[in-house]
């Protein structure tokens, strides 16, 4: 993806509003912030085994059967890092996962990077500017597998893995 | 501008996949890349129910891929190398008590978007702001 324009950037289309003063990020800001602070370039493969949803499209397009927790993953020009991007789209529920990365390193470690509220309507105001913000905690790849995420409802999750060890 | 600077490459003003195919169909020497426009629900009532809302935009993300690839067959059919840009992009409701481009829901769609680009490579490209 390339990035090709830089305009509105306050009010709409880049994320950021001024109130009284004050400019504060809406959530996508922090989803863009998430994608583009990143150094995945090249996509990979990904298979996943979860619960899907569907939607009757009354108001925008009949989907049946999409993932519920929608996952990419990337990796850096030399290999030494792995991206993955989780969103979990369920308005309720957390959704446990277990990942297996495989053609990476046995042993990594690195950050879970996690963009969520309250509910999927929680927003920012000058008042509360960080009310939905990015919340990071460590994570170990061990033997290939991350186990028991737990990525919450409505959620956006970067992971960043680099080796511990020789592949 | 061409003849000034033959090193700039042109967007054309998309549309739906009709529309593209008279744009390819009249252009293809000097345009390189599409618009897309993606500003969907300003018709969603302001009485619908947010969660069933929430989860249509989800559903409109996990299609996009293929929404994407309807729009570029013109150009694929045509021969040129597809190539998309996305310039307008958000939930436009417009209504506050319903997924919006200032709460969460945003930035999840925006999420869907950006994995569906990821998956096509290089023929997609976004103008929305990067921090």
């Amino acid at each position: 993806m390339e990035i090709i324009t830089n305009s509105a950037l306050i009010n709409h289309s880049a994320g950021l509003s001024k109130q009284h003063g004050v400019v504060f990020p809406h959530p996508m800001w922090w989803a863009l912030y998430l994608y583009s602070t990143q150094i995945g370039v090249q996509p990979v493969e990904v298979a996943i085994d979860e619960p899907g949803f569907s939607c009757s499209g009354e108001w925008l397009t009949r989907v049946e059967n999409a993932p519920m927790v929608d996952i990419v993953a990337l990796t850096s020009t030399d290999h030494q890092t792995a991206v993955i991007f989780l969103t979990n789209r369920d308005p309720r529920d957390p959704m446990e996962i277990q990942l297996s990365v495989n053609g990476f390193a046995r042993q990594a470690a690195g950050t879970a990077s996690t963009l969520t509220g309250d509910t999927f309507m929680e927003k920012n105001t000058w008042e509360a500017p960080d009310r939905v913000r990015i919340r990071s905690q460590p994570i170990e790849l061990i033997e290939r597998e991350l186990r028991h995420m737990l990525p919450p409802p409505h959620s956006l999750t970067r992971l960043v893995l680099t080796p511990k060890e020789d592949r | 501008m061409l003849a000034v600077d033959p090193s700039i490459r042109i967007i054309a003003n998309g549309h739906d996949a009709a529309w593209n195919e008279q744009v390819v169909a009249h252009a293809k020497d000097t345009v390189q890349t599409l618009s897309v426009h993606t500003l969907e629900g300003h018709h969603i009532p302001a009485e619908a129910d947010p969660e069933a809302v929430c989860l249509e935009y989800m559903g409109f993300a996990a299609n996009y891929g293929n929404h994407l690839r309807n729009l570029a067959a013109p150009m694929q059919k045509a021969g040129w190398t597809p190539r998309l840009a996305v310039t307008e992009l958000s939930i436009f409701t417009n209504k506050q008590n319903l997924p919006n481009v200032d709460n969460l829901s945003e930035a999840l769609y925006d999420a869907g978007i950006v994995n569906a680009a990821i998956r096509s490579k290089d023929w997609w490209r976004s103008s929305q702001t990067a921090p």
